[in-house]
């Protein structure tokens, strides 16, 4: 074991930090009655700590004290798991993720990035030795796992420098990435549910959790009130039919994700709201995070809002349903939605709605 | 009667063919692919099939005579289950399909028709999407292929492995290429960096052969001060160096209305035509935006046309599609009686309408109702109009698989 115990503090996920655990707690596995022996408590404390963390500012801190720093993470995660709720874990996994790229930005060595990417993440990933304006080139197969769900153009394939195989890249963002894979690795693991409840401390925690979870959720009723406000009827078939895709939480492909997500933005829905349509969910699509919703809003990055993709391009994803043929040749999903606005409003004054009832259900 | 006749020469013929040449090569993993089939007959398919091994392939082949034989690009752990998720998806290949369909060539206008079923118009060229008479839909197109867009595919196709190559560090083992059997060429990629890719990451690659979404101003060329720096640039990036040569080849190349049509405003074109000799004389040394009245936003439209004409005309929902069907590697083509067939040496001197010619003894007698002039092997046929003719067994094949001639 060649790291240090704060390096294991810091990351807790790579593989020397489970022998720690093993090593520190006694020969083989521990037994759950431990916790209640007092020595643990403090550690206890920072497992329940860490969770309240995610929820209440959604990032984990750092704190100096390393073994215990070291010994909250594994515990930690069972906790997660005994709570057993999919926003939690989400939220959970991506306050680690902030975590980590924050320790990452105030590491000096280049070598902890390559462990975990190659070691943790098992990607493969090197160090641009050259005099290059890049820090390290990564496979454009782990380019690809990760990358796609980062909105910005920037981010796109084709903007990078690619060759032979790998992608170059800055260090801050091969920090996102690995920050990102390891927020994946850490939800994976927590799918992982674990069935039956916890006795004594640890029960009490996960209780203490739940109620805290019960405030702190997007609550799938107040979907509703923005329901009136956006009108369903009026939109475009193929925004309709993405939208009810999410509402039944169906998996939607990337492109159709970012148009409902923009469309929405772009019609004035709530930031929060779309957020909770996407994660108060049961099942929500983990993909989707409040992050990648506020930066279609324009409110990170390059602080572009963004506008829902053009018929033409959704034409050539295959997304547009039936060629536009309910669309009378509009050219962009936004000017469908306000033209049978129009026509709606003209209902009150005693015309007919033209505006058919159903969504168009088979597209996806 | 005629249409019968015709099923029943081709049926005896393609039976033939499957009983006796048994043509296909090893499919890899070929327990885990699905595979599907449209028949003579109904041209319906049949699909969720799976095979042991090649041999109760072929012979399935030659009980059933099928069309046209298809086989999944994906893994699955249980092909013939017949929904998707209880298939169990493991993982795809990466396959590309660069058909002439796609590709702009000036012989469409020669060997493509189409007549409108409402009101009788018709015309050469590719079929537009309704009727400029009557407006109608309902149109019917006749599209043939020559030596000409056939070698705009292969042009393409020669574009991609450069991708595949260079971009992508494939091997010549991990890539095969074939031609499809009609108007193009399908690349397959078989190797383990990307085959459990999921939709979105080939939506990606997708985008970055077809040059869909390039930002050229992200590759930093148009601020490139220096030799060193455009050498650091072009060491790491494919597509920066893509984007320098066909930008050398727009300045080169590219009048004053090209210019203008690429968004160059009148005062910025005329500068960059009057300093052509300089700007390519500076351009590898990384100084060619130096030129005064050629301005930032003039080379980002330069670069955007660049990455344009860069990008390869790939059919971009095959390569995105995990649950492809795609034809099976060594089977006929029913629109033409060539086979999908390897290109095993060089591609530059494969020739389609002579290598993936299948049927080569004998002739047959067909009347022609209407035929453009073609080429099988190495004789040229037609034009034909309402004509009987003998023709060696493949042209005929070719005429009835068009449906534009039957056997007599
Ligand atoms: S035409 Fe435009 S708005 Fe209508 S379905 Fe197609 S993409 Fe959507
Ligand atoms: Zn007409
Ligand atoms: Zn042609």
């Amino acid at each position: 074991m060649e790291e240090s115990i704060e390096t294991l503090a810091k990351y807790p996920f790579i593989p020397e930090a489970s022998e720690y655990f093993k090593v520190k707690t006694g020969t083989g596995d521990i037994l759950l009655t431990d916790f209640e022996k007092p020595e643990f408590e403090e550690i206890l404390s920072r497992a329940e700590e860490r969770i309240r963390e995610a929820l209440d500012r959604e990032e984990v801190s750092y704190k100096s004290k390393v073994y215990v720093e070291l010994l909250s993470f594994p515990l930690t995660l069972a906790i997660v798991k005994a709570v057993g709720d999919s926003f939690l874990s989400q939220r959970y996994a991506s306050a680690e993720a902030k975590r980590l790229i924050k320790l990452l930005q105030n590491e000096k060595s280049q070598t902890i990035f390559l462990k975990i990417a190659n070691e943790v993440l098992m990607w493969k990933a090197e160090y641009v030795w050259q005099k290059a304006p890049y820090d390290y080139a990564l496979s454009i197969k782990n380019y690809l796992q990760i990358a796609p769900i980062f909105r910005d153009r920037n981010w796109k394939l084709i903007n990078k420098p690619v060759k032979d195989g790998y992608v170059y890249l800055t260090r801050g963002e091969f920090t996102r990435l690995v920050a990102e894979g390891i927020k994946n690795i850490i939800e994976d693991e927590l799918e992982d549910r674990f069935d039956g409840e916890l006795p004594g401390k640890l029960g009490k925690i996960v209780n203490r959790i739940r109620l805290l979870l019960s405030e702190k959720r997007p609550k799938v009723e107040e979907l509703e009130e923005y329901k009136g406000r956006i009108i369903l009827e009026a939109f475009p078939p193929c925004i309709g039919a993405f939208y009810q895709a999410l509402v039944n939480g169906q998996h939607l492909p990337h492109t159709a994700r970012f148009a409902v997500t923009s469309f929405l933005l772009n019609i004035g829905v709530d930031l929060g709201d779309v957020v909770k349509l996407f994660t108060g969910l049961p099942d929500a699509n983990e993909r989707i995070t409040r992050y990648q919703v506020e930066h279609i809003a324009g409110l990170r990055g390059s602080k572009t809002k963004y506008t829902p993709p053009k018929c033409e391009t959704l034409k050539t994803h295959g997304l547009c349903v039936e060629d536009g043929k309910f669309c009378r040749g509009v050219k962009h999903p936004l000017s469908y939605y306000r033209r049978s606005i129009r026509r709606i409003g003209r209902v009150g004054e005693g015309e007919k709605s033209e505006v058919s009832e159903e969504p168009i259900q088979e597209v996806l | 009667m005629e249409r019968e006749r015709n099923l029943r020469f081709l049926k005896n013929l393609f039976k033939r063919f499957y009983e006796q040449e048994a043509p296909l090569e090893k499919i890899s993993a070929i327990k885990y692919r699905e595979f599907g089939f449209l028949t003579l007959e109904m041209h319906t398919m049949i699909r969720h099939l799976s095979f042991e091994s090649e041999n109760s392939l072929v012979k399935f082949l030659s009980e059933k005579v099928p069309a046209d034989c298809y086989r999944s690009t994906a893994y699955y752990l249980n092909p013939s289950a017949t929904n998707m998720g209880e298939k169990e998806w493991l993982g795809a290949d990466l396959v590309f399909d660069i058909d002439a369909d796609h590709i702009p060539s000036s012989c469409k206008k020669k060997h493509d028709r189409w007549k409108c079923l409402d009101c009788e118009e018709n015309g050469y060229g590719s079929a537009p999407g309704a009727c400029p008479k009557c407006g109608s839909k309902r149109i019917d197109e006749k599209v043939w292929f020559c030596s000409e867009c056939l070698e705009a595919a292969k042009m393409e196709t020669v574009k991609l492995l450069e991708f595949l190559n260079l971009d992508f560090g494939l091997t010549d083992q991990e890539v095969s290429i074939y031609f499809s059997g009609h108007r193009g060429y399908h690349v397959h990629v078989e190797s383990e960096e990307f085959k459990t890719l999921d939709q979105d990451a080939r939506r990606e690659i997708v985008d970055y052969i077809t040059g869909l979404g390039a930002e050229p101003s992200l590759h930093g060329l148009e601020s490139i001060t220096s030799e060193e720096e455009l050498d650091k640039t072009l060491k790491f990036s494919a597509w920066a160096e893509r984007l320098m040569k066909n930008g050398y080849d727009i300045v080169l190349k590219y009048g004053l209305e090209d210019l203008l049509r690429i968004g160059l405003k009148d005062k910025v074109a005329l500068n960059l035509i009057n300093n052509k000799e300089k700007i390519i004389e500076l351009w590898w040394k990384g100084k060619f935006n130096q030129i005064v009245g050629v301005d930032e936003g003039a080379w980002r439209n330069i670069f955007l046309e660049a990455a344009k004409r860069s990008g390869v005309l790939i059919d971009t929902v095959v390569t995105a599609d995990v649950h492809r069907l795609i034809r099976l590697e060594g089977t006929l083509h029913s629109k033409t009686g060539f086979r999908k067939i390897r290109v095993l040496k060089d591609l530059d001197s494969f020739d389609p309408l002579k290598e993936a010619v299948t049927f080569k003894r004998g002739e047959a007698k067909v009347h022609v109702y209407e035929s453009p002039e073609f080429r099988v092997g190495d004789s040229i046929f037609g034009p034909y109009s309402e004509a009987d003719v003998e023709l060696p067994i493949s042209a005929a094949v070719l005429l009835i698989c068009k449906g534009l001639a039957y056997v007599i």
